[in-house]
């Protein structure tokens, strides 16, 4: 195998593998990974280089826009507490039970 | 109208199952779920529309409520939202509210107590279509003088069949008038003057639908109905096995042979090679084969959903339900969680009682969803022949029916021994309304269908994709060491957790690479057999042999019955996916709640699936 196709081969999956892990963990953390995001963010919005600060800024979470809870697993985003609108949550609250 | 906007706010609001959502989707061309029974809505939906004259319409789909003295969490977002207490709205420009003109003895109660607000209102009569069949008047002017409020007709399902309404709302936000508003009497005589209202204006040749009332003579029937309904259910999963097949077969096709031509291009790229055949083709072609039956499943749960069977459902079920510990309401959300648990757990909202609505949200992971499907149909067809019993039905259609209603048995049980555990002996009534029969608008089922397709398929490119990847990685890296004998997975990563997992598994029968599947299997189940085959087609030569198709073949040579019984036990109670572990969270408010279900669901997947297989090898399995 030729040294540019071994190159081409390992971005290849090394591009792969990056987008899985992130795709996964966005999905199964949303919560800790938008942290992490925003904590990033903030940290390159503190860098000396304008071009930098630019990209904290873009990097910034964005609030994101939720589907609806009837269509089925892994496409309502319920699984998100972090982008629950207020006042959309119906927790469970007991009261002591009457005599 | 709200002026920082410009646009107008607009609320649907009625009484359960009378078309608000349908009319939602009408208006705003979305394609939120309808189903013909009370309950399908239990949060606010937004969307917009711009009427002829240019007018913005901000439309708000609001849950359905029998009253605005909430019995439920979804009727309180309705009652709040209505009278400008919901947290960041304020109150709505112009309420509408939706009542079925089939049913406008119990439709109308509601909208007094919507006029009682003072709010600007206009009445939506729907169903218009269905009245008129069923021989209904309704004299349009008359409501609308003795009502005090503007009335349109509409047929939500009809193409242009909310145009009344579309007008209605370009012509201007009616203003309530304060005589009609002081018309409207207390609480105890609401009933009265509904009855005075449909005296002036509405004449109906009988009180029900005479074509319900005789199919409900059979449907209900304590005897018949319970051996017709389980008929239904015995002929969705025969179905599911027997008409998926073809379609099955040709995607299988399809996938080997993309394989074959990608793996034949990439042959002088070894570990890409790898990735894209054992990987992707391997892992991801095995579980897209499972399109066809889990759409053949939605067919059905939309038809019954459309028709009007599924309260009748509850109805018949109810009896068992509160013996178990449950209610007849507990049914709605426990049979949407054949879906998925997620929206089964939401629909839970609709219990007034906490205590069953925390029973309902705890046992609903129990229900089989659909994810699961493709893990039962790849053991089945591996492990159970394809044969007649009794030469009427297949047996491998026999085996999912009894995986299903153990599913089912499992809730029930779980149910009951919670009901004991808190002493509960209250009881609770099941008040339900039975909708009229419908025949299913094959558009609707269309549309739904493509929207399951759509989210499968959804999956199968987002979380199944990128969980393949890492797995196909962990099961590449490290390279074995020199002069190894065992296949090169064995001495990576994921062989190695692998292995290691078998101490906890090996007495239920799971080797490690099963051991391996059930980690990503827990953030989708379906991911389990794509994982399943990528770890097999890398314990494999290597060659173009290993592709999709072969999962089944390989799992039937190497595993003994036993295995594929305990670990078809083990889905049964499958410790749940992440996403139902943070809807639980979410709903109940509760770590020590998540905590509950997952512990009792591992408890109870290790126990079943260790019976299963040490009775199995018992018997020479």
């Amino acid at each position: 195998m030729s040294t540019p196709a071994a190159l081409a081969q390992g971005l290849v999956i090394a591009a792969l593998l990056a987008w899985s892990a992130l795709f996964a963990t966005r999905r199964l953390l949303p919560a800790a990974s938008r942290r992490a995001q925003a904590r990033f963010a903030g940290w390159l919005e503190r860098a000396r280089p304008r071009w930098l600060r630019r990209a904290g800024v873009a990097l910034k979470p964005v609030r994101s826009e939720r589907g609806g809870c009837g269509d089925g697993c892994s496409s309502c985003g319920a699984c998100a507490p972090a982008e629950r609108a207020p006042g959309d949550a119906q927790p469970l609250v007991f009261h002591p039970r009457s005599k | 109208m709200s002026a920082a906007a410009g646009t107008l706010r607009v609320a649907l609001v009625g009484n359960p199952n009378s078309g608000k959502t349908a009319l939602f989707n009408r208006l705003t061309g979305s394609q939120q779920k309808v189903a013909n029974y009370a309950g399908v809505t239990v949060e606010r939906k937004e969307g917009r529309f711009v009427a002829p004259s240019g007018r913005v319409v901000q439309l708000l789909d609001l849950p359905g409520a029998y009253s605005l003295d909430a019995a439920s969490p979804d009727e309180a977002i309705t009652r709040d939202i209505c009278e400008g207490r919901y947290p960041g709205e304020s109150a709505p420009d112009l309420i509408v509210c939706v009542a079925d003109a089939t049913n406008l003895r119990l439709h109308l109660r509601f909208v007094l107590e919507i006029q009682r607000l003072g709010r600007p209102l206009v009445l939506a009569l729907n169903m218009m279509d269905a009245a008129r069949a069923r021989g209904v008047r309704i004299d349009v002017a008359a409501l609308e003088a003795a009502l005090g409020v503007p009335v349109v007709e509409t047929v939500a399902v009809q193409r242009g069949g909310a145009a009344g309404l579309v007008a209605r709302l370009d012509a201007g936000t009616p203003a309530p008038r304060a005589a009609a508003v002081a018309a409207v009497p207390a609480e105890d005589d609401l009933h009265a003057r509904v009855r005075a209202l449909l005296a002036a204006a509405v004449s109906m040749p009988r009180a029900t639908s005479a074509v319900d009332d005789a199919i409900d003579r059979v449907a209900l029937h304590p005897v018949a109905g319970l051996a017709i309904l389980a008929a239904v259910m015995f002929l969705i999963f025969q179905a599911v096995f027997s008409w998926a097949a073809p379609l099955q077969d040709a995607i299988t096709a399809a996938v080997t042979a993309a394989g074959e031509w990608t793996g034949g291009a990439l042959a002088g790229l070894p570990l890409l090679h790898s990735l894209v055949t054992d990987g992707l083709f391997a892992g991801l072609g095995t579980v897209l084969a499972f399109l066809p039956q889990i759409l053949i499943l939605f067919l059905f749960i939309l038809m019954l959903e459309e028709s009007g069977y599924l309260p009748r459902a509850a109805f018949l079920l109810d009896r068992m339900m509160f013996a178990a510990g449950l209610t007849g309401r507990s049914f709605i959300p426990l049979l949407s969680s054949f879906a998925c648990a997620i929206p089964g757990i939401m629909a839970t909202r609709s219990i007034p009682d906490p205590r069953d609505r925390l029973t309902t949200i705890l046992v609903a992971p129990l229900m089989t969803c659909s994810a699961r499907l493709p893990v039962y149909t790849l053991l089945i067809a591996a492990f159970i022949p394809r044969r007649s019993v009794l030469g009427v039905f297949g047996l491998q259609g026999f085996v999912l029916f009894v995986l299903y209603f153990a599913g089912i048995a499992s809730a029930l049980a779980v149910a009951y021994v919670m009901k004991r555990l808190r002493r509960d002996k209250s009881e609770h009534a099941l008040l339900m309304e039975l909708p009229s029969y419908r025949l299913p608008h094959p558009r609707d089922v269309a549309i739904g269908l493509w929207e399951r397709a759509k989210i499968f398929l959804r999956r199968v490119t987002g979380i199944i994709l990128a969980l393949t990847v890492l797995l196909w990685f962990l099961s590449s890296f490290p390279a074995p060491p020199e002069g190894a004998t065992q296949p090169a997975i064995d001495y990576s990563l994921a062989g190695m957790i692998g292995h290691w997992m078998t101490y906890v598994f090996a007495p239920v029968g799971f080797n490690w690479q099963i051991c391996v599947a059930l980690i990503p299997g827990l953030a989708a189940r379906e991911v389990a057999v794509s994982s399943l085959a990528t770890v097999y087609a890398m314990s494999a030569s290597g060659g173009e042999d290993a592709v999709a198709a072969q999962l089944g073949t390989a799992i039937a040579a190497q595993w003994p019955l036993a295995t594929a019984l305990s670990l078809l036990a083990w889905y049964v109670f499958a410790p749940q996916c992440m996403s139902t572990l943070a809807v639980i969270r979410r709903e109940t408010n509760s770590w020590r709640n998540v905590w509950i279900a997952a512990g009792y669901l591992f408890a109870l997947a290790y126990l079943a699936s260790l019976a299963t297989y040490q009775i199995a090898r018992m018997f020479g399995a």
